[in-house]
Protein backbone atom coordinates (compact mmCIF):
# COMPACT_ATOMS: atom_id res chain seq x y z
CA UNK A 1 0.00 0.00 0.00
CA UNK A 2 2.87 2.38 0.88
CA UNK A 3 4.47 1.82 -2.51
CA UNK A 4 1.25 2.77 -4.26
CA UNK A 5 1.31 6.34 -2.89
CA UNK A 6 4.47 7.35 -4.77
CA UNK A 7 3.46 5.47 -7.89
CA UNK A 8 0.01 7.13 -7.84
CA UNK A 9 1.69 10.57 -7.62
CA UNK A 10 3.88 9.61 -10.57
CA UNK A 11 0.85 8.48 -12.59
CA UNK A 12 -1.04 11.71 -11.85
CA UNK A 13 1.89 13.94 -12.87
CA UNK A 14 2.70 11.63 -15.80
CA UNK A 15 -0.87 11.94 -17.07
CA UNK A 16 -0.79 15.73 -16.75
CA UNK A 17 2.55 16.08 -18.53
CA UNK A 18 1.77 13.55 -21.26
CA UNK A 19 -1.57 15.20 -22.09
CA UNK A 20 0.21 18.54 -22.34
CA UNK A 21 2.98 17.13 -24.56
CA UNK A 22 0.45 15.43 -26.84
CA UNK A 23 -1.43 18.75 -26.99
CA UNK A 24 1.82 20.45 -28.06
CA UNK A 25 2.33 17.75 -30.69
CA UNK A 26 -1.12 18.48 -32.17
CA UNK A 27 0.15 21.95 -33.05
CA UNK A 28 3.85 21.37 -33.74
CA UNK A 29 3.62 17.87 -35.33
CA UNK A 30 7.20 17.31 -34.12
CA UNK A 31 8.30 13.78 -33.25
CA UNK A 32 9.90 14.47 -29.81
CA UNK A 33 6.65 15.82 -28.32
CA UNK A 34 4.75 12.77 -29.59
CA UNK A 35 7.39 10.31 -28.36
CA UNK A 36 7.70 11.83 -24.88
CA UNK A 37 3.91 12.09 -24.53
CA UNK A 38 3.29 8.49 -25.64
CA UNK A 39 6.21 7.24 -23.56
CA UNK A 40 4.92 8.77 -20.35
CA UNK A 41 1.33 7.73 -21.05
CA UNK A 42 2.26 4.14 -21.91
CA UNK A 43 4.76 3.51 -19.11
CA UNK A 44 2.64 5.21 -16.48
CA UNK A 45 -1.10 5.71 -16.34
CA UNK A 46 -2.35 3.90 -19.44
CA UNK A 47 -0.43 0.63 -19.15
CA UNK A 48 -1.02 0.19 -15.42
CA UNK A 49 -4.67 1.23 -15.62
CA UNK A 50 -5.40 -1.54 -18.13
CA UNK A 51 -3.52 -4.10 -15.98
CA UNK A 52 -5.28 -2.94 -12.79
CA UNK A 53 -8.67 -2.89 -14.55
CA UNK A 54 -8.14 -6.56 -15.36
CA UNK A 55 -7.28 -7.40 -11.74
CA UNK A 56 -10.10 -5.42 -10.14
CA UNK A 57 -12.92 -5.86 -12.69
CA UNK A 58 -12.20 -9.26 -14.23
CA UNK A 59 -10.18 -11.05 -11.51
CA UNK A 60 -10.08 -14.81 -12.04
CA UNK A 61 -11.59 -14.69 -15.54
CA UNK A 62 -9.76 -15.07 -18.92
CA UNK A 63 -10.26 -11.32 -19.40
CA UNK A 64 -7.84 -10.63 -16.56
CA UNK A 65 -5.02 -12.26 -18.54
CA UNK A 66 -6.08 -10.35 -21.67
CA UNK A 67 -5.96 -7.08 -19.77
CA UNK A 68 -2.55 -7.93 -18.32
CA UNK A 69 -1.06 -8.69 -21.73
CA UNK A 70 -2.69 -5.57 -23.28
CA UNK A 71 -1.43 -3.40 -20.40
CA UNK A 72 2.07 -4.82 -20.77
CA UNK A 73 1.87 -4.18 -24.51
CA UNK A 74 0.95 -0.53 -23.89
CA UNK A 75 3.81 -0.25 -21.40
CA UNK A 76 6.21 -1.78 -23.91
CA UNK A 77 5.11 0.79 -26.50
CA UNK A 78 5.76 3.50 -23.90
CA UNK A 79 9.27 2.19 -23.27
CA UNK A 80 10.02 1.95 -27.00
CA UNK A 81 8.76 5.55 -27.48
CA UNK A 82 11.04 6.67 -24.62
CA UNK A 83 14.04 4.88 -26.12
CA UNK A 84 13.37 6.45 -29.54
CA UNK A 85 13.03 9.85 -27.80
CA UNK A 86 16.47 9.41 -26.16
CA UNK A 87 18.00 8.42 -29.50
CA UNK A 88 16.39 11.20 -31.53
CA UNK A 89 17.04 13.97 -28.99
CA UNK A 90 20.50 13.11 -27.64
CA UNK A 91 22.12 10.83 -30.27
CA UNK A 92 20.32 11.50 -33.56
CA UNK A 93 23.15 10.47 -35.87
CA UNK A 94 24.45 7.56 -33.85
CA UNK A 95 24.39 4.01 -35.20
CA UNK A 96 24.98 2.37 -31.83
CA UNK A 97 22.05 4.31 -30.35
CA UNK A 98 19.83 3.09 -33.20
CA UNK A 99 21.02 -0.48 -32.54
CA UNK A 100 20.29 -0.08 -28.83
CA UNK A 101 16.74 1.12 -29.58
CA UNK A 102 16.27 -1.87 -31.89
CA UNK A 103 17.55 -4.24 -29.19
CA UNK A 104 15.23 -2.78 -26.55
CA UNK A 105 12.25 -2.94 -28.93
CA UNK A 106 12.87 -6.54 -30.01
CA UNK A 107 13.61 -7.57 -26.42
CA UNK A 108 10.37 -6.09 -25.10
CA UNK A 109 8.39 -7.66 -27.95
CA UNK A 110 9.88 -11.08 -27.20
CA UNK A 111 9.14 -10.80 -23.48
CA UNK A 112 5.58 -9.76 -24.31
CA UNK A 113 5.12 -12.80 -26.55
CA UNK A 114 6.63 -15.02 -23.85
CA UNK A 115 4.27 -13.54 -21.23
CA UNK A 116 1.32 -14.26 -23.52
CA UNK A 117 2.36 -17.84 -24.30
CA UNK A 118 4.05 -19.12 -21.12
CA UNK A 119 1.70 -19.58 -18.15
CA UNK A 120 2.79 -17.94 -14.88
CA UNK A 121 4.27 -20.19 -12.23
CA UNK A 122 3.07 -19.46 -8.69
CA UNK A 123 5.78 -17.93 -6.51
CA UNK A 124 8.60 -17.68 -8.99
CA UNK A 125 10.04 -15.46 -11.70
CA UNK A 126 10.48 -16.93 -15.15
CA UNK A 127 13.25 -16.03 -17.62
CA UNK A 128 11.10 -13.51 -19.49
CA UNK A 129 10.24 -11.68 -16.26
CA UNK A 130 13.97 -11.06 -15.76
CA UNK A 131 14.39 -9.94 -19.37
CA UNK A 132 11.39 -7.64 -19.05
CA UNK A 133 12.86 -5.97 -15.95
CA UNK A 134 16.33 -5.62 -17.51
CA UNK A 135 15.10 -4.10 -20.76
CA UNK A 136 12.82 -1.63 -18.98
CA UNK A 137 15.51 -0.64 -16.48
CA UNK A 138 18.09 -0.26 -19.27
CA UNK A 139 15.75 1.91 -21.34
CA UNK A 140 15.17 4.36 -18.46
CA UNK A 141 18.78 4.27 -17.23
CA UNK A 142 20.08 5.09 -20.72
CA UNK A 143 17.69 8.05 -21.02
CA UNK A 144 18.78 9.26 -17.58
CA UNK A 145 22.47 8.94 -18.45
CA UNK A 146 22.11 10.86 -21.74
CA UNK A 147 20.05 13.64 -20.19
CA UNK A 148 22.38 14.08 -17.22
CA UNK A 149 25.44 13.98 -19.52
CA UNK A 150 23.87 16.71 -21.64
CA UNK A 151 22.96 18.71 -18.52
CA UNK A 152 26.66 18.75 -17.51
CA UNK A 153 27.64 20.24 -20.89
CA UNK A 154 24.73 22.63 -20.93
CA UNK A 155 25.58 23.89 -17.42
CA UNK A 156 28.96 24.95 -18.79
CA UNK A 157 27.20 26.84 -21.61
CA UNK A 158 24.88 28.56 -19.14
CA UNK A 159 27.94 29.80 -17.26
CA UNK A 160 29.21 31.29 -20.53
CA UNK A 161 25.84 32.83 -21.34
CA UNK A 162 25.31 30.49 -24.31
CA UNK A 163 22.33 28.48 -23.08
CA UNK A 164 18.96 29.02 -21.43
CA UNK A 165 19.29 28.17 -17.71
CA UNK A 166 15.72 26.90 -17.44
CA UNK A 167 16.20 24.53 -20.37
CA UNK A 168 19.48 23.38 -18.86
CA UNK A 169 17.86 22.48 -15.52
CA UNK A 170 15.09 20.65 -17.36
CA UNK A 171 17.76 18.15 -18.54
CA UNK A 172 18.69 17.61 -14.89
CA UNK A 173 15.03 17.16 -13.92
CA UNK A 174 14.25 14.79 -16.83
CA UNK A 175 17.40 12.75 -16.11
CA UNK A 176 16.53 12.54 -12.42
CA UNK A 177 13.00 11.44 -13.27
CA UNK A 178 14.15 8.67 -15.61
CA UNK A 179 16.89 7.64 -13.18
CA UNK A 180 14.37 7.27 -10.36
CA UNK A 181 12.16 5.19 -12.63
CA UNK A 182 15.11 2.93 -13.50
CA UNK A 183 15.97 2.59 -9.82
CA UNK A 184 12.35 1.72 -9.02
CA UNK A 185 12.24 -1.05 -11.66
CA UNK A 186 15.62 -2.44 -10.54
CA UNK A 187 14.47 -2.33 -6.91
CA UNK A 188 11.26 -4.27 -7.60
CA UNK A 189 13.18 -6.84 -9.62
CA UNK A 190 15.79 -7.33 -6.87
CA UNK A 191 13.09 -7.49 -4.19
CA UNK A 192 11.02 -10.04 -6.12
CA UNK A 193 14.12 -12.21 -6.53
CA UNK A 194 14.49 -12.50 -2.79
CA UNK A 195 10.82 -13.25 -2.03
CA UNK A 196 9.63 -16.67 -0.99
CA UNK A 197 6.37 -18.03 -2.49
CA UNK A 198 3.38 -16.17 -1.01
CA UNK A 199 5.54 -13.44 0.56
CA UNK A 200 4.77 -9.78 -0.16
CA UNK A 201 7.15 -6.83 -0.57
CA UNK A 202 8.52 -5.54 2.75
CA UNK A 203 7.72 -2.09 4.16
CA UNK A 204 11.26 -0.84 3.45
CA UNK A 205 11.01 -1.82 -0.21
CA UNK A 206 7.56 -0.23 -0.48
CA UNK A 207 8.85 3.00 1.05
CA UNK A 208 11.84 3.07 -1.30
CA UNK A 209 9.52 2.41 -4.24
CA UNK A 210 7.25 5.22 -3.14
CA UNK A 211 10.23 7.56 -2.87
CA UNK A 212 11.29 6.62 -6.42
CA UNK A 213 7.77 7.42 -7.67
CA UNK A 214 7.68 10.79 -5.91
CA UNK A 215 11.17 11.71 -7.15
CA UNK A 216 10.25 10.72 -10.71
CA UNK A 217 7.04 12.78 -10.51
CA UNK A 218 8.86 15.81 -9.09
CA UNK A 219 11.51 15.60 -11.82
CA UNK A 220 8.84 15.36 -14.50
CA UNK A 221 6.96 18.34 -13.12
CA UNK A 222 10.04 20.56 -12.92
CA UNK A 223 11.26 19.42 -16.35
CA UNK A 224 8.13 20.33 -18.30
CA UNK A 225 5.81 22.34 -16.06
CA UNK A 226 8.22 24.50 -14.02
CA UNK A 227 6.41 26.88 -11.64
CA UNK A 228 6.89 30.56 -12.52
CA UNK A 229 8.68 31.37 -9.23
CA UNK A 230 11.11 28.49 -9.79
CA UNK A 231 11.78 29.64 -13.39
CA UNK A 232 12.46 33.19 -12.17
CA UNK A 233 14.81 31.89 -9.46
CA UNK A 234 16.77 29.71 -11.91
CA UNK A 235 17.11 32.59 -14.39
CA UNK A 236 18.18 35.09 -11.72
CA UNK A 237 20.71 32.68 -10.21
CA UNK A 238 22.21 31.95 -13.63
CA UNK A 239 22.60 35.61 -14.55
CA UNK A 240 24.52 36.18 -11.29
CA UNK A 241 26.88 33.34 -12.17
CA UNK A 242 27.37 34.03 -15.86
CA UNK A 243 31.03 34.48 -16.75
CA UNK A 244 31.82 37.09 -19.38
CA UNK A 245 34.52 35.80 -21.75
CA UNK A 246 37.64 37.94 -21.68
CA UNK B 1 38.83 14.32 -39.91
CA UNK B 2 36.74 16.43 -42.27
CA UNK B 3 35.36 19.67 -40.82
CA UNK B 4 31.64 20.33 -40.97
CA UNK B 5 30.52 23.02 -43.45
CA UNK B 6 29.83 25.34 -40.55
CA UNK B 7 33.29 24.93 -39.03
CA UNK B 8 34.99 25.15 -42.44
CA UNK B 9 33.18 28.41 -43.26
CA UNK B 10 34.23 30.06 -39.99
CA UNK B 11 37.85 28.91 -40.32
CA UNK B 12 38.03 30.19 -43.94
CA UNK B 13 36.52 33.54 -42.96
CA UNK B 14 38.94 33.88 -40.05
CA UNK B 15 41.94 33.12 -42.27
CA UNK B 16 40.78 35.78 -44.76
CA UNK B 17 40.11 38.41 -42.08
CA UNK B 18 43.20 37.94 -39.90
CA UNK B 19 46.88 37.14 -40.15
CA UNK B 20 46.25 33.69 -38.66
CA UNK B 21 47.24 30.65 -40.69
CA UNK B 22 44.70 27.90 -41.30
CA UNK B 23 45.97 25.55 -38.55
CA UNK B 24 45.90 28.35 -35.96
CA UNK B 25 42.46 29.57 -37.04
CA UNK B 26 41.10 26.03 -36.98
CA UNK B 27 42.60 25.38 -33.55
CA UNK B 28 41.13 28.64 -32.23
CA UNK B 29 37.62 27.80 -33.42
CA UNK B 30 37.83 24.22 -32.19
CA UNK B 31 39.10 25.47 -28.85
CA UNK B 32 36.15 27.82 -28.26
CA UNK B 33 33.76 25.07 -29.34
CA UNK B 34 35.35 22.71 -26.81
CA UNK B 35 35.15 25.37 -24.11
CA UNK B 36 31.40 25.55 -24.69
CA UNK B 37 31.11 21.74 -24.93
CA UNK B 38 29.99 21.81 -28.58
CA UNK B 39 31.14 19.07 -30.91
CA UNK B 40 32.72 20.47 -34.12
CA UNK B 41 31.02 17.82 -36.25
CA UNK B 42 27.50 18.50 -35.03
CA UNK B 43 27.47 22.15 -33.94
CA UNK B 44 24.38 23.91 -35.26
CA UNK B 45 24.39 27.27 -37.03
CA UNK B 46 22.63 28.93 -34.09
CA UNK B 47 25.21 27.57 -31.66
CA UNK B 48 28.11 28.67 -33.88
CA UNK B 49 26.59 32.13 -34.20
CA UNK B 50 26.63 32.46 -30.39
CA UNK B 51 30.20 31.20 -30.21
CA UNK B 52 31.35 33.73 -32.83
CA UNK B 53 29.66 36.59 -31.02
CA UNK B 54 30.48 35.69 -27.42
CA UNK B 55 33.64 33.56 -27.25
CA UNK B 56 35.68 33.96 -30.41
CA UNK B 57 36.71 37.61 -29.88
CA UNK B 58 38.48 36.80 -26.61
CA UNK B 59 40.17 33.78 -28.12
CA UNK B 60 41.63 35.53 -31.18
CA UNK B 61 42.62 38.54 -29.09
CA UNK B 62 44.85 36.13 -27.13
CA UNK B 63 46.48 35.24 -30.46
CA UNK B 64 47.44 38.89 -30.95
CA UNK B 65 44.79 39.60 -33.55
CA UNK B 66 44.07 43.33 -33.57
CA UNK B 67 40.51 44.60 -33.58
CA UNK B 68 39.19 41.14 -32.65
CA UNK B 69 35.72 42.45 -31.72
CA UNK B 70 35.21 44.19 -35.07
CA UNK B 71 36.45 41.14 -37.01
CA UNK B 72 34.09 38.82 -35.12
CA UNK B 73 31.16 41.22 -35.54
CA UNK B 74 31.76 41.20 -39.29
CA UNK B 75 32.22 37.43 -39.28
CA UNK B 76 28.92 37.00 -37.40
CA UNK B 77 27.12 39.08 -40.05
CA UNK B 78 28.69 37.08 -42.89
CA UNK B 79 27.92 33.80 -41.15
CA UNK B 80 24.27 34.70 -40.59
CA UNK B 81 23.95 35.77 -44.23
CA UNK B 82 25.14 32.34 -45.41
CA UNK B 83 22.05 30.66 -43.93
CA UNK B 84 24.06 27.52 -43.21
CA UNK B 85 22.39 24.60 -41.49
CA UNK B 86 24.06 21.93 -39.36
CA UNK B 87 23.48 18.21 -39.71
CA UNK B 88 19.71 18.78 -39.98
CA UNK B 89 18.96 17.65 -36.42
CA UNK B 90 17.43 19.92 -33.82
CA UNK B 91 19.59 20.37 -30.72
CA UNK B 92 18.32 19.02 -27.38
CA UNK B 93 18.10 22.66 -26.21
CA UNK B 94 15.72 23.53 -29.06
CA UNK B 95 13.57 20.46 -28.39
CA UNK B 96 13.32 20.89 -24.62
CA UNK B 97 12.93 24.64 -25.03
CA UNK B 98 9.77 23.97 -27.03
CA UNK B 99 8.43 21.42 -24.58
CA UNK B 100 8.75 23.50 -21.39
CA UNK B 101 5.75 25.51 -20.21
CA UNK B 102 6.77 29.19 -19.95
Amino acid sequence: MLGIVGIAVFFAVGLLVSVRLLGLWRHSRRLPELLAGLGLLGIGPLGYCVIMAGVTLFGGTPLERGCRISGMGLQALGFVATAVFTWQVFRPGSRWARALVAAISVGLLLTLVACALVPNRAGGMLFHHHLDAWFKTSCLAWGAFESLRYWRMSRQRVALGLADPLVSTSFLAWGTSLGSGALGFALVWAALLSLSPGEVLGVGVQLALSLCGITAATGLYFAFLPPKAYARWITARASERTVVAR
Amino acid sequence: MTDSRILAFVVDALVRATSLGRPAARAAVRSVLAKACFEPASVSAGQMQLVIERLLPAMIRKLDVEDAEQICRQLAVEFAAQGLTGDGHESPDEIFGRMIRR
